[in-house]
């Protein structure tokens, strides 16, 4: 798909993954503008259905930040995230979504250039795969555009 | 051990559990208005327990009741059904020593539909259906035919994995043992047609069953894992979803649904059966269902003192998803 | 219903911002947002003047919200909060929108989408503010006691530091003797003074201490509980003790790392001892020894312990003047990898034990020392990495420098109070610079060798630290938890406890209530993760400030729905 331009959220959490982007920030690293990030405090606050949601409203893909596991600031966190967006991802994957619109990574405050790089190779991915239009009404034929 | 030795066991040991008070109520099957069907008995008088019946047929999951009724119940379940009520016991949505399991070693429960298909007759004409091992004699205008037991058993019952409760008060029989690996890869041929599309036609196929679908709820309506009191589709702040039956709507119910269900959801394929417009649900639990095997090598309902799936975790969990 | 007014405050941050995105026009773009009753834009919201424009428009407007767009809520929400407070709004009630880390400073030559950006995360902003509920910040009271685990140096030093202040303060010790690794030491660097002399009057003003209470010997064997109120139970012998405590030091130390069994020869040859064994010795009295070989990063900065564990090094150094004071016609060498001997003083001490005739000899990781030699160490061959060519020295002993190690009960003590421990298993502090003596948990101090290796002036000096930051809170006699805590809608949780078991904190009991179980958080304990609402899924479970509501607000506001979509203008 050409020039079109991907929106995507990113959830950071607020003592590894936001940190580590406004570090990013700090050391000027220039990104595509695609991504907007939305702070939780942990990766565990994010839940399937905001991903779900996302994409049915027509955006082009979620991104989920947490700490390495074993460096969450309320210990186990990004375990439980681990787990809950391991099946979140996998299963929508079942049903046909492309990989590559629901993505976990791990990154530390201290990983700005990681952060570039995420947000960066997503928003390639992202302009590869073509809009979203998983949720649209026109795949069904009934026409009337909604999202 | 036969249907009817175990029907006898059940309906004295049911009787005997009203008298002593050891029970407030008895859940368990009666014969239902048609034929070759069952329905749900629920009674806490000991007369009725002579109304209980053990078949091919007693296919629902009883303890879907089991977070409705107050006080102890005597519960029937067979195999699968043990699974949910432990996996109740691990959410704490019933206690232990409320329930009194009498457990039944189950062969497998006869699909009527692919009866019906397999002699080419509607219920009507179809006299009897008896189950003897491992055949299946089925009377039919007169005629006598016999298929082996598995061609007319439901897809789940051919890849069960615990035919005989573990977890019960009482059994009710000698423990059965059920499928081989050649029976359980037919019990995945609607699954595995799944996987061997592209995500593209996964999408598609799935975007136009969901445009059958009407939001009844019956799916979540008979599924014991739904143990919520207030769903989430009957939240307004956020509203996550549209009541109207969109398809987008009908569908995003459905997965977050199987997520929060996620290891607790023990196949027992009732969502399938209760959807008025045959949309194959369990081609989409039985994918998550092996995801969490998979990732966790965790069944649900095997253990009631593990914690539930997604309240604990291994250092090791699968990590090869993460960037 | 009192009807909401945001006021949007976007910030130039100088050139930071404004170079990049178009103010202007993203102050326009906000006064079209729904609620919003008021925008400006601000040269540096910081400033004084900024602050006062918050304060005169909350009023003149009669503001109930406030967005600010600038820099990153890490450095200023706690100020632009104290803002709202003083002109009279809930200071819960604000919400920051990050236009530089995350906007300008990283898209600076796409201008064009970076406004639009910054437009669109103002307009999230916008919405998350509109569902803000004002919160109250919970005080809770905090013990005037504190719990010292460890009675070394630094447990020891930040004791009396509280315990002169007024705190009463229970100091646990699990040997049968204060004083920790010092009181194995004979000498101490670069002073050499006497080990014992520096630690007895320590002792003895900790024993005579009417505020400490000393347990000993004694361990820790639960806490529960939170900041201002720990519940400590000690056992000492047979008995137990329990107490109420506001903060805790972690002042547990660190141990010599004793070489396995044949390690240069180690435990195989009776004259190969380590750097503390031999200090032991030197306190019982040795004869003349004429040939002793040092080697230092025994079991450091190897693959499997790749740290330097700091000042033992100086500890060889030190050792070998000793010895060569002792024996002065004695030939001491000291094999090296890299020499550490930070600061002017150790720099001094390690040109003075070359003056007094200890030479130093490099050599590498891939060549090390051999031990030569069968029940004793007679002699080393070595390559010398400088001089380029082996050599073999003779030993009447060999000395083994080894690291400082943590205790294996680093690991139960982390999980009993649930604060971290780094990769090498040391006690991790909440931030390595800025916050070197404490543990995100708030409440628990690090100090000393429990951290990291520490030599004393360290241990001292950290102590010092750990023990001002404890006194803090129990000198205000409060402390805050901020509002972010999650709460329950019991009408519909229908208690199956997934919260409490994915609670870091042990801050969530399911309780029977009216003959239902339901979730009870205890707002006190509560760190703000959410953890427990995205295992919750029904939604009886919500996080303030992250509620699902605000989230999905914001991801609405984005793609143009609800009641933003009439009204939105890109």
């Amino acid at each position: 798909m050409l020039n079109y331009e991907p929106k995507f959220l990113v959830f950071c959490c607020n003592w590894c993954s936001y940190a580590g982007a406004d570090l990013a920030g700090v050391s000027r690293l220039q990104m595509p503008p695609n991504f907007l990030v939305i702070r939780v405090m942990c990766s565990s606050r994010v839940r399937p259905e905001w991903i779900i949601k996302a994409l049915m409203s027509g955006l082009d893909g979620v991104v989920v930040l947490g700490c390495h596991p074993g460096d969450c600031h309320y210990q186990t966190g990004n375990y439980y995230a681990r787990r809950r967006m391991a099946i979140t991802k996998k299963f929508l994957e079942y049903m046909g979504i492309e990989s590559q619109r629901v993505q976990v990574s791990w990154v530390s405050a201290s990983e700005g250039g990681k952060f570039a790089e995420v947000v960066t190779k997503v928003t390639k991915e992202m302009k590869e795969i073509g809009p979203n239009r998983l949720f649209t009404d026109e795949r069904r034929g009934h026409g009337v555009k909604t999202t | 051990m036969k249907d009817e030795g175990m029907e006898s066991k059940l309906r004295s040991e049911a009787k005997a559990l009203l008298e002593q008070g050891k029970v407030d109520y008895i859940i368990g099957f009666e014969d239902g208005s048609l034929k070759f069907t069952t329905t749900p008995l629920m009674t806490s008088d000991k007369d009725d327990t002579s109304r209980l019946v053990i078949n091919p047929f007693i296919v629902n999951n009883l303890s879907v009741f089991l977070t409705e009724v107050m006080g102890r119940v005597g519960i029937v379940a067979k195999g699968c059904d043990s699974r949910s009520i432990v996996s109740l016991v691990q959410d704490n949505k019933v206690a232990r020593e409320d329930v009194v399991i009498l457990g039944v070693p189950c062969l497998g429960i006869i699909d009527l539909g692919k009866v019906e298909e397999l002699v080419g007759k509607g219920r009507d004409e179809i006299e009897d259906i008896i189950r003897d091992g491992d055949r299946v004699v089925i009377m039919a205008s007169g005629n006598k035919r016999e298929f082996p037991t598995r061609e007319v058993l439901f897809d789940n019952c051919l890849s069960c994995e615990l035919p005989t409760p573990q977890e019960y008060d009482i059994l009710l029989g000698e423990p059965t043992s059920l499928a081989d690996d050649r029976e359980r890869a037919a019990s995945q041929k609607k699954i595995d047609s799944l996987r061997d599309m592209t995500p593209e036609q996964r999408w598609e196929f799935w975007t136009s069953e969901f445009d059958r679908c009407i939001r009844c709820y019956a799916c979540r309506n008979v599924c014991p894992a739904c143990f919520c009191q207030q769903c989430f589709v009957e939240e307004t702040e956020p509203q996550w979803l549209s009541p109207l039956p969109r398809w987008q709507d009908n569908l995003m119910f459905q997965v977050v649904r199987i997520i929060h269900v996620a290891g607790r959801c023990t196949d027992c394929g009732e969502c399938e059966r209760a959807c008025p417009v045959n949309i194959p649900l369990r081609s989409l639990t039985r994918g998550m269902y092996d995801i969490v095997d998979v990732l966790f090598h965790y069944r649900a309902g095997m253990d009631k003192e593990a914690p539930p799936l997604l309240a604990t975790y291994e250092a090791t969990d699968a990590e090869d998803f993460i960037r | 219903m009192q009807k909401i007014r945001v006021g949007v405050f976007i910030c130039h941050c100088g050139s930071n911002i404004a170079s990049v995105v178009n103010v202007p026009q993203v102050v326009e773009y906000s006064k079209g947002l729904p609620n919003v009753v008021y925008a400006q834009e601000n040269l540096y919201t910081c400033s004084a003047d900024g602050l006062r424009s918050i304060k005169d428009k909350i009023e003149e407007y009669n503001l109930n919200r406030v967005v600010v767009a600038s820099c990153t809520p890490r450095t200023h929400e706690p100020l632009f909060r104290d803002t709202c407070e003083e002109a009279g709004l809930n200071k819960y009630l604000f919400e920051f929108v990050n236009i530089r880390e995350q906007c300008s400073w990283v898209h600076m030559n796409i201008k064009e989408q970076a406004t639009k950006k910054a437009k669109d995360l103002v307009k999230m902003g916008v919405v998350k503010a509109s569902f803000l509920e004002p919160q109250e910040e919970v005080k809770v009271p905090v013990e005037p006691a504190s719990l010292v685990i460890g009675g070394g140096i630094a447990g020891m030093t930040a004791a009396l530091n509280l315990a002169n202040q007024g705190f009463d303060v229970h100091l646990v010790e699990k040997e049968g003797a204060l004083g920790g690794l010092v009181r194995r030491l004979y000498r101490l660097f670069p002073t050499n003074e006497d080990a014992e002399e520096l630690i007895r009057p320590i002792i003895e003003r900790v024993r005579n201490h009417k505020e400490i209470e000393i347990h000993m010997p004694a361990i820790v064997k639960d806490v529960s509980g939170y900041i201002g109120s720990f519940d400590v139970t000690v056992e000492e012998g047979n008995s137990e003790r329990r107490f109420k405590v506001g903060t805790i030091v972690v002042a547990t130390g660190a141990q010599e790392l004793k070489p396995y069994h044949g390690y240069y020869g180690y435990g195989a040859m009776f004259n190969v001892l380590t750097q503390l064994e031999l200090e032991e010795r030197l306190r019982r009295g040795i004869n003349h020894v004429e040939n002793v070989v040092m080697i230092t990063c025994v079991g450091a900065r190897i693959p499997e312990r790749s740290y330097c564990s700091v000042f033992c090094c100086v500890t060889a150094i030190k050792n070998a003047i000793l010895l060569k004071e002792n024996t002065p016609t004695a030939k001491i060498y000291v094999l090296y990898r890299e020499l550490m001997a930070y600061g002017a003083e150790f720099e001094n001490y390690y040109r003075k034990a070359m003056e007094v005739g200890v030479r130093f000899i490099r050599c590498g990781l891939e060549r090390p020392p051999q031990i030569i030699g069968n029940g004793k160490a007679a002699g080393v061959k070595v390559y010398d990495e400088l001089f380029g060519e082996e050599v073999k020295l003779p030993s009447d002993m060999v000395v083994l420098t080894t690291p400082l190690v943590p205790y294996l009960e680093n690991e139960q003590i982390s999980r009993m109070l649930k604060v971290p421990l780094s990769e090498d298993k040391f006690f991790l502090e909440a931030h390595v610079k800025l916050r070197p003596v404490e543990f995100s948990t708030e409440g628990i101090y690090v100090c000393g060798s429990a951290r990291w290796p520490a030599d004393i002036a360290e241990c001292i000096s950290q102590a010092y630290a750990a023990s001002s930051k404890a006194a803090i809170p129990m000198r205000k006699g409060f402390a805050t938890v901020e509002p972010i805590t999650s709460f329950v809608n019991e009408s519909i949780c229908v208690g199956c406890g997934n919260c409490a078991l994915v609670c870091p904190f042990n801050a969530i009991e399911v309780q029977s209530q009216n003959g239902k179980r339901v979730a009870k958080v205890t707002a006190v304990k509560c760190k703000g993760c959410g953890g427990c609402v995205a295992a919750c899924p029904s939604g009886a479970m919500q996080q303030k400030g992250f509620t699902d509501q605000q989230v999905m607000g914001m991801i609405d506001a984005l793609v143009g729905r609800g009641i933003f979509n009439a009204q939105l203008r890109t």
